[in-house]
């Protein structure tokens, strides 16, 4: 068994009078694919945003790889070594699909600002690392036809591509994907897909926020499944799928009994 | 005790003229959702225009306050239609940017024409009464009445009629609203007429007191930034109890501090808020 | 590589000049052009590249101006040593406001950038003891001459050597934000402007990166105001007021915010048409209102937006 990369305990999360996350706990090991489930509301998004630190959680903690990240600020995250990518796509869709690439390495590299002005040989170096960076995940997410395309004007499901590629681009051992399917037809699903595959043959331990059934079981190592705010249970999909509470949550009690 | 209550009536008088504009320019965000810089120019062209009105055309201070604030409706509404609308999809900064040159327009358009000396307004009400052990103009008294009656008129117009509603509504969600069938353009329209109409009532009614000059709108504006940014940007009642508070902490520092001070006290006193927190008092987003 | 060749044309051409254009009052308008120009395109890393609507860039162009002004004729200074306090002092000034402006966001930070603006005008017209009020300071002198190795020395006291010292310091700055722009800093700053959330879940410390841009544009900006002082050797609170803020402005709008020559052409243009309509009837800043207005709406790039455009259009490239 892996040892934990992420791991969660007892997270909580009040917005005003509303308890978004309810103690949650779960442990997402090295290596592996990873899925967050659950109905409408149930807290899927905020977990990812206390992890990257885009809100402050009320209560609990997060562990990196044994160093304790909680209520760090989002950059800060991101340099320990996790990425994201939003529900709603987001990329700079001003610039060119290279552009958002090279940005993505920036966070590696120095850029001091008398090697900027001066144009040092560091500089330079730090350049191309970003900007080589960005050639291999071009042809890692299979964009490098549209790399001089403007990032707004591509289909939405290349967008998504780009905004994964970004990530990817920052270098993390734990990358994030918030519905990475949405909106998307059945074989572009399947390019998706085959994209985490290949990201978790690098190495890179992912973590998905799914709500296609087909994806969110047959893809991940393990799954956690939540309602309300809380833990239903954490586990490998074939029993969590079986499990009754799952169900009852999915579908109600009716179905679960 | 005599000069701390004429203070407080002062404040009391400043704040009631503060609270219209900023209800003008809180309106306004609510649907421009930016600030309309152009706010202290029009309260500067709704003075000159009662100015004029009653000094060249003779007419009475009251009607000529009326008329000018029909004409600066007027002013409003050609200006959301010409400028705003096209620029409606951009990015805020594009407004912002025209509403500075609307600023350009406006102030020295009127120091070319009317030139830059202090305009003194034909005395209206001069007569002295004696409130709670000091002397205070009638004139003061009159702008308080004046000025709330206006924001309670407003009050019952927003909550209590349908066309106030509508705005309510169009200012929460704009897509919402027209969806519900609401004229939006209408609404926009309405809201600019009635923002600017309350900018020149507040520029009439403190002119005969504080002059007119091309210059008169500037601090003015920055001090109704200063309350919509303490009040929320959009929020009705953070624009009367901060135009109020403004109108008091202004009247006692300028007559406890130094005058030339007091400008920078309370933007001092607005920088410090924002620095620790970055949206107003009460601002939501 | 075409481009290459016609910046270094136009650099050769400006270093010629003085010696076809002798007049004093054309040298005059050159000199203002390059200074505008300067403090333009120092505006413009913060608001054109970063993102971030500055509006109080005249209360640093007025610091570093009463700064070297106040160093020189009150302590005594040289010149050299006091541009380099003066630009130091302005950085300062920069740093202390930028932290807590930088906290607030969009219309919040434009206003309160304002506020700062007015602030400082306020203090610099009040703290007469210190200033001189709104009586101005008088009397700051032409820069110090440089010995040179081998006897003689470069004077500033003439027309051409100050056009000289501002066009090459106008090159400076344009050298360095230049290089910025060019770098992963200046991608960086593009970032934030983009979108500031996605860039800070990419790596970027979005509040240390805005201060970096806010800085370097006030240094320069408080550069521009010491050699408008040493030029004009007089200075009133108004050259730090918001009225200059907003030439400012105008000048990256009309220019083109967001380009690098974009401000300077702004600036240029409207300096030169300022300058010789100086006579006519027709209020300067009203047509520059009505130009404001008009080119937001349907030149949004400005001038060398306009021209990126049509060159797109004409060269086939924005064909689909």
């Amino acid at each position: 068994m892996n040892p934990a990369l992420l791991e969660v305990k007892g997270l909580c999360k009040d917005f005003g009078g509303l308890r978004a996350v309810d103690g949650v706990d779960f442990q997402i090991r090295e290596g592996e694919i990873f899925s967050i489930l659950g109905p409408n509301g149930s807290g899927k998004t905020t977990i990812f945003n206390l992890i990257t630190g885009f809100h402050p959680a009320t209560g609990g903690k997060i562990f990196f790889g044994g160093e304790e990240i909680t209520n760090l600020k989002p950059y800060a995250v991101a340099r320990k070594g996790i990425a994201r990518t939003f529900q709603l796509t987001v990329v700079f869709g001003r610039d060119t699909v290279f552009d958002n690439l090279v940005v993505g390495h920036r966070l590696r590299v120095k850029a001091g600002l008398l090697g900027t002005i001066f144009g040092s040989r560091r500089a330079r170096e730090e350049e191309r690392a970003c900007r080589d960076k960005a050639e291999e995940v071009l042809e890692f997410t299979g964009l490098t036809r549209d790399r001089n395309k403007i990032a707004g004007s591509l289909t939405q499901e290349a967008q998504k591509r780009l905004s994964i590629g970004m990530a990817l681009a920052t270098n993390p051992r734990l990358l994030l994907l918030d519905e990475p399917t949405g909106g998307v037809n059945f074989k572009e699903i399947s390019n998706l897909v085959a994209l985490i595959e290949r990201i978790k043959k690098k190495g890179i331990t992912v973590c998905l926020i799914e709500h296609k059934m087909k994806v969110a079981m047959e893809l991940p190592d393990r799954v956690l499944v939540l309602n309300y705010g809380r833990k239903i249970t954490e586990g490998v999909p074939r029993e969590v799928s079986q499990d009754k509470r799952v169900i009852e949550a999915y579908l109600g009690k009716s179905y679960a009994a | 005790m005599s000069l701390f209550i004429q203070q407080v009536l002062n404040g009391i008088m400043l704040g009631s003229v503060y609270s219209l504009v900023a209800l003008g320019l809180t309106l306004e965000y609510g649907i421009l959702h930016i600030p309309n810089f152009t706010h202290g120019a029009l309260y500067m062209a709704g003075a000159y225009a009662t100015f004029l009105l009653a000094t060249s055309a003779g007419l009475n201070f009251w009607v000529a306050m009326v008329i000018s604030m029909m004409a600066l409706a007027l002013i409003g509404i050609v200006m959301e239609r010409l400028v705003y609308r096209p620029l409606m999809l951009e990015s805020p900064l594009s407004s912002f940017i025209a509403a500075i040159g609307m600023i350009f327009i406006f102030v020295d358009g009127a120091l070319y024409l009317f030139g830059p000396d202090f305009k003194r307004f034909p005395p209206v009400h001069t007569q002295v009464v004696q409130v709670l052990g000091t002397t205070i103009t009638l004139q003061r008294i009159i702008i308080i009445l004046v000025t709330v009656t206006l924001i309670v008129l407003l009050h019952l117009f927003i909550k209590k009629t349908l066309v106030g509603a509508t705005i309510e509504a169009t200012a929460q969600d704009m897509e919402g609203a027209r969806l519900m069938g609401i004229n939006v353009k209408r609404v926009r329209m309405m809201v600019f007429a009635l923002g600017t109409a309350l900018a020149a009532a507040a520029a009439s009614l403190i002119a005969p007191i504080h002059l007119v000059h091309p210059g008169m709108g500037g601090p003015v504006i920055l001090k109704a930034f200063v309350i919509i940014i303490l009040g929320g940007m959009g929020s009705i009642p953070g624009a009367i109890i901060g135009g109020f508070l403004l109108g008091l902490v202004e009247s006692l520092s300028g007559g406890y501090i130094s005058t030339a001070y007091h400008e920078v006290f309370s933007f001092g006193v607005l920088v410090t808020v924002l620095a620790i927190r970055p949206t107003g008092l009460f601002g939501g987003k | 590589m075409m481009k290459r060749l016609i910046v270094l044309l136009l650099i050769l051409l400006a270093f010629a000049i003085p010696f076809f254009v002798t007049s004093r009052f054309y040298l005059h308008i050159l000199i203002m052009c390059c200074i505008w120009g300067m403090a333009a395109t120092s505006m413009n890393l913060i608001m054109g590249y970063t993102g971030q609507v500055n509006l109080a860039h005249g209360a640093f162009f007025g610091i570093g101006a009463y700064s070297a002004g106040l160093l020189i004729l009150k302590l005594g200074l040289n010149f050299w040593p006091a541009l380099i306090l003066a630009c130091a002092i302005t950085a300062a000034f920069g740093f202390f406001i930028g932290i807590l402006a930088l906290r607030t966001k969009g219309s919040y930070f434009a206003i309160g950038t304002m506020c700062f603006n007015v602030i400082v005008t306020v203090i610099i017209d009040s703290w007469e003891e210190l200033t001189e009020g709104a009586r101005g300071l008088l009397g700051i002198p032409r820069p110090a001459p440089i010995p040179l190795l081998f006897g003689g020395q470069i004077a500033f006291t003439s027309m051409p050597s100050y056009y000289y010292l501002v066009l090459i310091s106008l090159l400076l700055t344009l050298l360095v934000i230049y290089r910025i722009v060019h770098s992963m800093m200046g991608r960086s700053f593009m970032a934030i402007r983009g979108n500031e959330e996605l860039a800070e879940s990419i790596g970027i410390n979005s509040m240390r990166t805005k201060l970096l841009s806010f800085l370097i544009s006030t240094v320069f900006a408080g550069l521009a105001g010491v050699l408008y002082a040493s030029y004009i050797g007089f200075l009133s609170p108004e050259i730090s007021d918001y009225h200059i803020t907003f030439e400012f402005l105008i000048f990256c709008m009309i220019g083109g915010l967001g380009t690098l020559g974009g401000p300077l052409i702004g600036a240029f243009l409207l300096t030169v048409v300022s300058e010789l309509l100086h006579g006519v009837a027709v209020p300067r800043l009203v047509a520059y209102g009505f130009l404001l207005v008009i080119t937001i709406i349907f030149l949004r790039g400005g001038i060398v937006g306009g021209a990126q455009m049509l060159w797109l259009k004409v060269s086939g490239r924005g064909e689909r």
